[in-house]
């Protein structure tokens, strides 16, 4: 039986005029874990959202079980028993991850009088979250704001949140792009689970070996239309991305590293440490490392081990409890925050956030403003903008890093992918720095684009710069740096050059803590 | 979230909450009158009928323009001025004063200039006070805002009805200002003067600030997403206590600009609701400088138009109150379209 048949949809942004979906097409049996794959901006999102209700089709029909319908709105789409774990969070971030998953369906005091006041069993609720938690291998806090989580538990709340409706069509953008390796093993276990159940699962995704190793069926999406659906079990994975790229071969991707002229130390960090439960974290302790010019020196955790609460203190966002730097000639304390700000300011350090719907971007703003919010000396000249400029820069910028955007566009328009490759875009443009600081920079990108960024980021290099790299992707990270460190319940339990002595399963048992130096 | 906000700023919203609130009057109107006829020609007609008219209306318009503006720049940047009462009243009890007791050989354009001056320094003053508690201490700016308002109403009522009380009146009130020190009127014998040409071009001023200058954008981007502001290397907590001093600063021009205009001298209540009213203005204006004309237009003709009822046909003058709330309602009301849009749906 037919779970979603959907024909013929279009949809159109405006004002932009953007076509994000150009008459495609989608149909999911039910009971099957369905892919959706494509580049950036294949409009992979724009169908999910059409399904969920929560953006209407300017045309185009679809059938749920059958039944033809026309979804309206997102109460409309739950009703039909369609749910979407969003690739960008949409929860309140001041209440807690129990009472988000739970929201709408919250128990009730067991006194009557309570009761029909309506009083929330908020210890009953967070017994509640905790047990479906377990259930789905999930550790998650429930009591705690969902705001202060890190990015990955926040998305694991997302999840719950849905998994807790029992939805019958369950939608997942890109659901492991944050998630360690054990997680996704977990959720891909449930998954499995769930569609045993009959229910169906449509997952947005990049990663091919994730489709071949979980999906029944994936629909290849390009350019807003669908190129086809394959059955995974006849398709190989080289074929799958050779469709994706739209016949043309990928680049080779370059593993072996030339090995770079090491220059003069850039940055030097020694007893960095941070109090705990800055954004539900283990905090850091004693964190020493230096970073030279034309080298990449690659960081990397799974997560809540102490990655965000390095990232936050490089970018001047959280003041560390100790610790001193060298950068720039001068020596000083790092919880001088002001000091360190400067170098950021000044444009000295680059700094690419691993959020980038939080702090990368303004979504409300056209993505002209936000190319231009950093590098604001330059596209203002004594305080006036420099309109036509900042409007060249920004379509150059669109067109060298193959954004699908204009520079009038709502940010808010633009698919995840495209709005980190906005984010990098920005900072490739500016004057080179000494250092960049790059968390995360090929989350939620597809091959073509993480390559595109991969060899930027060598360009950069060669050039002289210094580059920190934190990435919870070990591949990314034996790809890139000359030396590789990794952190465990924010401890540093390995510094070491990438030598042919460093593979993925040695940085895996460190990241799993069951090796340290 | 975001086809939320955008359905906020649709024109189409606000040309139907207006439209809503005007049918909603004719209703009040013919509720409460005995000649129905007659009432809607002296709520609708009647405010436009001759230039004394016109130009009260417009004078009353004045201030809303100046006070939404500030109310205005003070939501570019997410900042909640819910002080305009004590802010407003207070910058024009202080250029009163000064008005008051400048020799009275002072050039004209001197007193005018400097009881301006004084009324933007006083409001930005106030308002400064409440960005400062929220850059520094994280004091939630509505909350300080409005309580040292009340606090301010209060004082300056002490002073009003007490040391500078003018003794030869029955009110309570300053003295009154010496008429050459009053702006020219224009469309007299109206209350209308020249403070309308600086409100318009106060306004247009912002317009060319938002759009086309570096503090616009900073701004902009302080009240898009606080934390890309602070990534971008924005001051953030300068913007909060400039936007609200910006903000205090402009009711306190509005107050300052009715002390040497239309009032001539500050009695007790003074402000009568204005601070407020701007905030219908700011709202109504959906974050566009252009908007603040027509707004502060509209909320000022729901004023007048039930004064003239009031006076014409008796009706109490409370009907105002109904029928600016009932404005607000439909402009803030976010999910009424929504289940509009449902209803036609099923």
């Amino acid at each position: 039986m037919t779970a979603v048949r959907m024909r013929e949809i279009s949809k159109r942004y405006l004002p932009s005029g953007v076509l994000a979906n150009d008459g495609a097409e989608l149909e999911v049996e039910q009971g099957s874990i369905h892919a959706i794959v494509g580049e950036n901006g294949a409009g992979k999102t724009t169908l999910m959202k059409v399904l969920a209700g929560l953006e209407l089709p300017d045309s185009g029909d679809i059938e749920i079980n059958g039944e033809p319908t026309h979804i309206s709105s997102p109460a409309h789409a739950r009703a039909l028993g369609i749910g979407m774990v969003h690739q960008h969070f949409l929860m309140f971030d001041e209440l807690s991850a129990a009472e988000n998953i739970f929201f709408g369906l919250e128990p009730v005091q067991k006194p009557r009088l309570l009761r029909l006041l309506g009083i929330i069993d908020s210890s009953g609720l967070n017994e509640k979250a905790k047990s479906l938690a377990n259930e789905y291998g999930f550790s998650i806090d429930p009591s705690a704001p969902v705001g202060a989580l890190s990015i990955s538990t926040r998305q694991q709340v997302e999840i719950l949140r849905q998994l807790a409706r029992e939805m019958r069509i369950l939608i997942l953008d890109e659901p492991t792009s944050v998630l360690t390796e054990q997680e996704t093993e977990a959720l891909f276990e449930k998954l499995a689970e769930i569609r045993h159940m009959g229910r169906t699962i449509l997952l947005v995704t990049h990663k091919i070996d994730e489709v071949m190793q979980i999906a029944d069926k994936v629909t290849v999406m390009r350019e807003g239309k669908t190129i086809g659906t394959y059955s995974v079990a006849s398709t190989s994975a080289n074929e799958l991305a050779s469709i994706i790229m739209g016949g043309v071969p990928s680049e080779e991707i370059q593993i072996h590293k030339e090995h770079a002229i090491k220059g003069a130390s850039v940055m030097r960090i020694e007893g960095l440490c941070t109090h705990r439960h800055h954004r539900g974290g283990v905090g850091l302790s004693e964190i020493a490392f230096d970073v030279h010019a034309g080298e990449v020196l690659g960081i990397c955790a799974l997560s809540s081990n102490g990655l965000d609460e390095l990232e936050d203190v490089l970018a001047g966002f959280l003041v560390p409890s100790a610790g001193r730097c060298a950068f720039g000639g001068l020596h000083f304390d790092v919880r001088k925050v002001h000091e360190y700000r400067r170098f950021l300011k000044e444009g000295k350090i680059s700094y690419l956030p691993s959020d980038r719907m939080r702090r990368a971007a303004a979504l409300s703003l056209p993505v002209r403003d936000n190319f231009i919010a950093l590098s604001r000396r330059n596209y203002f000249s004594r305080g006036w903008i420099r309109s036509t400029l900042a409007r060249r820069a920004t379509q150059e910028a669109i067109h060298a890093f193959d954004i699908s955007a204009q520079p009038e566009q709502m940010t808010a328009e633009l698919s995840g992918g495209n709005i980190q490759k906005l984010a990098i875009a920005r900072l490739f443009s500016k004057e080179q720095p000494e250092l960049f600081i790059l968390c995360e920079p090929t989350w939620g990108l597809d091959i073509r684009s993480t390559e595109q960024v991969h060899s930027r980021i060598r360009e950069v290099q060669n050039a002289g710069s210094a580059v920190l790299l934190l990435s919870s992707d070990v591949d990314e990270i034996l790809t890139l740096s000359d030396r590789v460190m990794v952190l465990y319940r924010g401890k540093q339990v390995l510094t070491r050059e990438n030598s042919g002595y460093l593979n993925r399963a040695l940085i895996g048992e460190y990241l799993l803590g069951t090796r340290s130096a | 979230m975001m086809p939320a906000e955008r359905e906020l700023h649709s024109p189409a919203r606000v040309m139907l909450a207006v439209g809503v609130s005007i049918a909603l009057s004719a209703v009040v109107l013919a509720l409460f009158s005995k000649d129905i006829g007659s009432a809607l020609e002296q709520f609708f007609l009647e405010p436009f009928s001759n230039r004394y008219f016109l130009g009260n209306y417009l004078a009353d318009a004045v201030p809303l323009m100046i006070a939404g503006l500030g109310v205005l720049i003070a939501f570019r940047s997410k900042n909640f001025n819910l002080g305009g009462e004590g802010q407003l009243y207070a910058s024009a009890l202080a250029a009163g004063v000064l008005a008051l007791h400048l020799p009275a050989g002072t050039a004209p354009f001197a007193v005018w200039f400097l009881a301006a001056l004084t009324g933007v320094l006083t409001g930005a003053a106030i308002g400064a006070l409440s960005g400062l508690l929220k850059a520094v201490r994280h004091v939630s700016e509505m909350i300080s805002s409005f309580l040292v308002s009340a606090i301010v109403i209060n004082v300056s009522d002490f002073f009003i009805t007490g040391p500078l009380q003018d003794p030869a009146s029955n009110f309570q009130t300053t003295r009154q200002l010496a008429p050459k020190f009053l702006l020219p009127r224009i469309l007299a014998p109206s209350k209308l003067d020249i403070s309308i040409g600086l409100a318009l071009v106060l306004i247009v001023a912002f317009m060319i600030v938002d759009k086309r200058t570096k503090i616009g954008f900073e701004l902009k981007i302080c009240g898009e997403n606080e934390e890309f502001a602070r990534y971008c290397g924005i001051p953030v907590a300068a913007y909060q206590i400039a936007a609200m001093a910006i903000s205090g600063g402009m009711y306190g021009l509005a107050g300052a600009l009715l002390v040497i205009g239309p009032q001539g001298r500050v009695m007790r209540g003074f402000s009568s609701g204005l601070g407020w009213s701007a905030i219908s203005v700011a709202l109504l204006a959906q974050g566009s400088g252009a908007g603040i004309v027509p707004a502060a237009l509209f909320i000022a003709f729901l004023g007048t138009g039930s004064d003239h009822v009031m006076i014409g046909s008796g009706i109490p003058s409370e009907i105002v109150s109904i029928l600016q709330a009932v404005a607000m309602f439909f402009i803030t009301a976010r999910s009424l379209p929504r289940i509009w849009k449902k209803r036609g749906q099923s």
